[in-house]
């Protein structure tokens, strides 16, 4: 795979479709050799941004479905998600998650597992850009 | 999606529920039925055998938190069986090995279960 290539998948804001979003990340992360606990960490990291997108976002004019965008970088792989929100949602991401609590862990997850992690939130789009070097292990 | 589930009774009549591939936002529900069906047939322990998942999302954390939390509020207990280091490590990130009894294998959560309840 050569640099700055960008691969881009589409799927249904719906729980079936997170698995074929976090497969086709596998297949990018294994063709650019990442080190399987990498790969690891890359399915988990973007599984999660998924499911967040699925249950917390709503289809909108402009993103009716969940958008995943992968971009080889000299560094690693750069993986954007992209999903429609209501107006005023804001994401947090917790210092340390309740581990009394049933949920709130997927944010918290992502940072652990990836390198670099932005979240974009406006009026109705939300993006969570991260970023996975290859070799650098973020845990 | 590859995911597989089984509910069986160890000789020490608890129930076990063995989990195979992958565990996320649209499998765990199916767990989280079968956790509340055997808590609602008054079962007081449960083992939840992870041996053969290889992945596993908060969804699924979320589920068995669930089933811990309801377990323990009879003054019962959910444990897991959990070999896999890439697995675990779901556990280790998000602090939840702190929160679960993990256990290597059926034989030794059984000796351990088997001492609690004597």
């Amino acid at each position: 795979m050569r640099q700055g290539e960008i691969m881009q998948l589409e799927i249904p804001r719906s729980p079936e479709y997170v698995a074929i979003a976090r497969h086709a990340v596998e297949g990018i992360a294994r063709r650019m050799r990442f080190a399987p606990n990498q790969i690891e960490d890359l399915k988990l990291a973007v599984g999660e941004a998924c499911t967040n997108a699925v249950k917390h976002g709503c289809a909108t004019e402009d993103s009716p479905t969940v958008e995943i965008k992968c971009v080889v970088l000299p560094e690693g792989l750069s993986v954007e998600i992209r999903n429609g929100i209501e107006a005023g949602e804001l994401p947090c991401i917790p210092v340390k998650p309740d581990p009394t609590k049933e949920g709130g862990f997927g944010l918290y997850m992502i940072r652990q597992l990836m390198d670099e992690v932005i979240l974009n939130w406006d009026a109705n789009t939300a993006i969570i850009k991260m970023l996975k070097k290859i070799g650098a292990s973020a845990v | 999606m590859n995911f597989k589930m089984d509910v069986r009774t160890m000789e020490t009549d608890l129930p076990i529920i063995e989990l195979e591939g992958e565990v996320d936002v649209y499998t765990a529900p199916q767990l989280k039925q079968q956790i509340i069906g055997i808590l609602e047939s008054g079962a007081k322990e449960l083992v939840v055998d992870l041996t053969k998942v290889d992945y596993l999302d908060s969804t699924a954390l979320g589920v068995l938190i669930g089933g811990l939390k309801r377990m323990r509020e009879v003054d019962g207990n959910m444990v897991l069986i959990c070999p896999s280091p890439r697995i675990r490590r779901v556990f280790e990130i998000t602090g939840l090995d702190k929160i679960f009894d993990i256990y290597n294998s059926e034989e030794e959560a059984r000796e351990v279960i088997g001492k609690e309840t004597v």
